[in-house]
């Protein structure tokens, strides 16, 4: 029997169908549109609530929901669909449409709870989430796949191979899922402490989309072990490059940003120079590769810096930023960078902050091009990650 | 139990009314920033060693006033359970109702502390639900009582499961307090679970704090040696800093203004004030001044003194100014609110929370080096 509220559900995937069909032979005026959301991140505010908060091109906020603790990260699909996960040890994700209403919210299953970031299959069919399987002993991480088709139903889960999955990337062909296995076992019975730094065994694996089959694990040196690999970016030549965060205050030792190239199977470290490595105070929040696929810009909010990369060339600027942390690429499209004044050229980047501001970072000949896009004026603050919406 | 949304009340978090407040706000908070900025510029101050203060404020503020709550939580359910006697309607008595403005002037000695182990399993809202914006304590209340009606089983666990709005004292005033004194069987047998989920959440916080496996005191003490949760002693001062903060905008802006007109000589709404039917309001904003006060000495009045003595003077002398304000009001924030004099009176305390606000967020923070952080503190 389909319930009253499968059936609105069911309506509003329909409906949303109809719209993307549209939106594929969308003109200039609905690619500017002011009601779509471009921009989501989640934010606290002055009063300690927190919020998904969704931005529309001209970085104006559209639509906020009020969620019961921090929000995370956001994957968006082909289809349309946002989902804004929760702050691990969260059990909630909020999926909401192309005009940031919510079409439907998911709770994690007894004994799971999210970490924070999901992805979405190519075709917009199925999402996955990072969760953690508390119920047994010491934890163990997995995916959780949700049937969009079926209003989000959990349908399966797949092994992680490790404790502590946190980002999750879909790789360029789409038959693969990435998941940075953290390392970090932590129980929502003890909210964020940290159990097992002792043993703590960080991973990179690529597991198939389809059966869940381990294809690569790869791990840094013994020495980094308590380097919790966290947040990834996908270059356009299908590297992908990790954001690490050490959980020793050996600084000495501090490898904090890698990449990992599936063709050779290799995971290298990016070698920052020493003076950077000492700014970056152990611990990259976000990392992001540009839309050319040169440029990979890495914040430390720690450290209050961005420091951005020329992956050619090897040379590294910095930019200082108060409590930055959250990065993602401006807009693709022209006609909208036009409308705003932006250039196409490569080496940009926008970086959020908790003081509220949205910050536009871009690579000139001579120095990092700072515009301040949006500002609360301190009255939300940012949290860790905002994604664009595609 | 995690913070399912599915548990939160719908109309809560799915309506905009915020985006109005931050932008009618964003105004006045831009130019104090702006004052911070400048106050910034001074002598960068020397750093100091936060480490025994934190402990001392582990030990001496948060750990007795999680232990007070447990223990008077456990008064109340017990007290609860006393008179509600199957099958018959009954009548609060004296015990129930000191039990009960015990618990809430406990919490309220508390709720500025925001993180740790409150903020694991969402006890903090599931402790109380306010402020109700959507009335949904009320609307859920109503619809679980007719499903009582029917089926009256219902076990502590299974309760725990249900929404935020029903777990704690914002629902159990309605129970206790509703205007007609004699409580129905069903309320009874509700208002004894939400004082026993009471009970098991003060419970879980005092041991939290105290006990291992979690031992959360013990967390400041570990501050600076790389194996705590806190990466640092300044990390812990600044969090500490923040809930200070936090709590005296949330008394402005939701505690003394909620019942007051939006535009002068406009509507005034007592049944938004945080606890109206016991007519506690006022007095759980003075609890929560004097908690705040406390916390102010016991952390920064050392180093503050040494920094900036007259800054610590002006601060000190805000909260005795507010807490004198408190002291000379009429006793019922409601009564107050009937009268022009009344809303001018609450509307002045609303003002000198604010400039304490102020002077703590811009100045002290200035001078005790401190910076507006969120991303830098607690990352993932």
């Amino acid at each position: 029997m389909m319930l009253r509220r499968d059936f609105i559900l069911s309506s509003a995937l329909l409906g949303l169908a109809h719209k993307v069909d549209a939106a594929a032979v969308a003109n200039q005026t609905e690619q500017n549109n002011p009601l779509a959301v471009r921009f989501v991140s989640a934010a606290k505010s002055n009063l300690g609530e927190h919020f998904f908060v969704c931005l529309n091109n001209q970085f104006d906020i559209i639509a906020q929901h009020l969620i019961p603790a921090r929000g995370h990260s956001i994957a968006c699909s082909s289809l349309g669909h946002i989902a804004a996960v929760g702050r691990r040890p969260a059990g909630f994700c909020l999926v909401l449409d192309d005009r940031g209403e919510k079409l439907v919210e998911l709770t994690a299953q007894a004994g799971r709870h999210f970490y924070g970031h999901g992805v979405y299959s190519a075709d917009g069919a199925t999402l996955y989430l990072t969760e953690s399987n508390y119920h047994i002993q010491g934890t163990r991480g997995v995916v959780g796949i949700f049937d969009v088709h079926r209003q989000y139903v959990r349908v399966g889960e797949f092994m992680t191979e490790g404790i502590g999955p946190h980002e999750i990337l879909l790789s360029p062909d789409g038959t693969q899922l990435i998941v940075a296995n953290g390392g970090i076992q932590t129980h929502p019975e003890t909210g964020r402490k940290k159990l097992n730094i002792g043993t703590m065994k960080p991973s990179l694996v690529y597991l198939d989309r389809l059966s869940g089959e381990l294809v690569h694990q790869v791990s840094l040196e013994d020495e980094l072990r308590y380097n919790s690999i966290r947040h990834l970016s996908l270059g356009l030549d299908g590297r992908v490059y990790i954001a690490l965060q050490q959980q020793n205050k050996d600084r000495t030792l501090s490898c904090l940003i890698a990449r990992f190239d599936p063709e050779e199977a290799k995971l290298e470290k990016v070698h920052v120079q020493p003076e950077l490595q000492l700014l970056l105070n152990g611990y990259v929040g976000d990392i992001c590769v540009d839309h050319s696929g040169r440029f990979v810009a890495a914040s430390s909010p720690k450290g209050g810096i961005v420091v951005l990369i020329d992956t050619q060339t090897s040379v590294m600027e910095q930019v200082q930023l108060d409590d930055v942390c959250g990065l993602t690429t401006p807009l693709l499209r022209a006609e909208e960078k036009s409308n705003l004044g932006l250039s196409m050229s490569p080496g940009q980047f926008i970086a959020s902050t908790g003081q509220g501001k949205l910050v536009l970072l871009e690579l000139t000949a001579s120095a990092v091009k700072q515009t301040v896009l949006h500002d609360t004026g301190g009255i939300m603050s940012w949290d860790n990650h905002i994604r664009r919406i595609v | 139990m995690l913070n399912d949304l599915s548990w939160y009340p719908e109309s809560r978090y799915s309506k905009r009314w915020a985006l109005f407040f931050f932008t009618s706000v964003s105004l006045f908070f831009s130019l104090s920033f702006a004052q911070a900025n400048d106050l910034s510029a001074a002598d960068e101050p020397e750093p100091y060693n936060w480490a025994s203060s934190n402990v001392a404020i582990a030990n001496k503020h948060i750990v007795p006033r999680y232990r007070s709550l447990a223990k008077s939580t456990k008064k109340l359910s017990e007290s609860v359970e006393r008179i509600c006697v199957s099958g018959k309607s009954t009548i609060i008595n004296g015990r129930v109702d000191k039990d009960f403005k015990r618990v809430y002037l406990d919490w309220a000695a508390i709720q500025h502390i925001k993180f740790g182990p409150v903020s694991f399993l969402q006890r903090q809202e599931r402790f109380q639900y306010w402020p109700d914006k959507h009335n949904s304590s009320e609307r859920q209340l109503r619809k679980l009582l007719q499903s009582f009606e029917q089926n009256s089983e219902l076990s502590l666990r299974d309760f725990q499961k249900k929404s935020v709005a029903l777990q704690g004292l914002t629902a159990l005033e309605r129970m206790l307090y509703s205007s007609d004194t004699l409580i129905s069987t069903q309320e009874c047998q509700l208002a004894e679970l939400v004082s026993m989920n009471l009970a098991q959440i003060a419970d879980e916080l005092d041991q939290n704090w105290r006990l291992a496996p979690v031992e959360y005191a013990n967390e400041f003490a570990l501050a600076d040696t790389g194996s705590g949760t806190y990466e640092s002693s300044d990390e812990v001062i600044n969090i500490l800093a923040d809930s200070l903060v936090t709590q005296l905008l949330l008394i402005s802006e939701y505690k003394l203004a909620r019942g007051l007109p939006k535009k002068e000589g406009g509507r005034v709404y007592p049944r938004r004030l945080e606890a109206w039917r016991t007519e506690l309001s006022l007095d759980l904003t003075k609890q929560s001044i004097s908690s705040l006060y406390s916390l102010f000495k016991t952390a920064y009045r050392v180093q503050l003194k040494k920094v900036d003595a007259e800054l610590y003077k002006q601060i000190n002398d805000q909260f005795k100014k507010v807490l004198s304000r408190i002291k000379k009001s009429p006793k019922s924030m409601s009564v107050m609110l009937t009268t022009e004099q009344g809303v001018e009176h609450i509307t002045a305390l609303k003002e000198e929370v604010k400039v304490l606000e102020l002077l703590v967020r811009n100045d002290m923070f200035a001078q005790l080096g401190f910076a507006k952080r969120f991303n830098s503190l607690d990352g993932d």
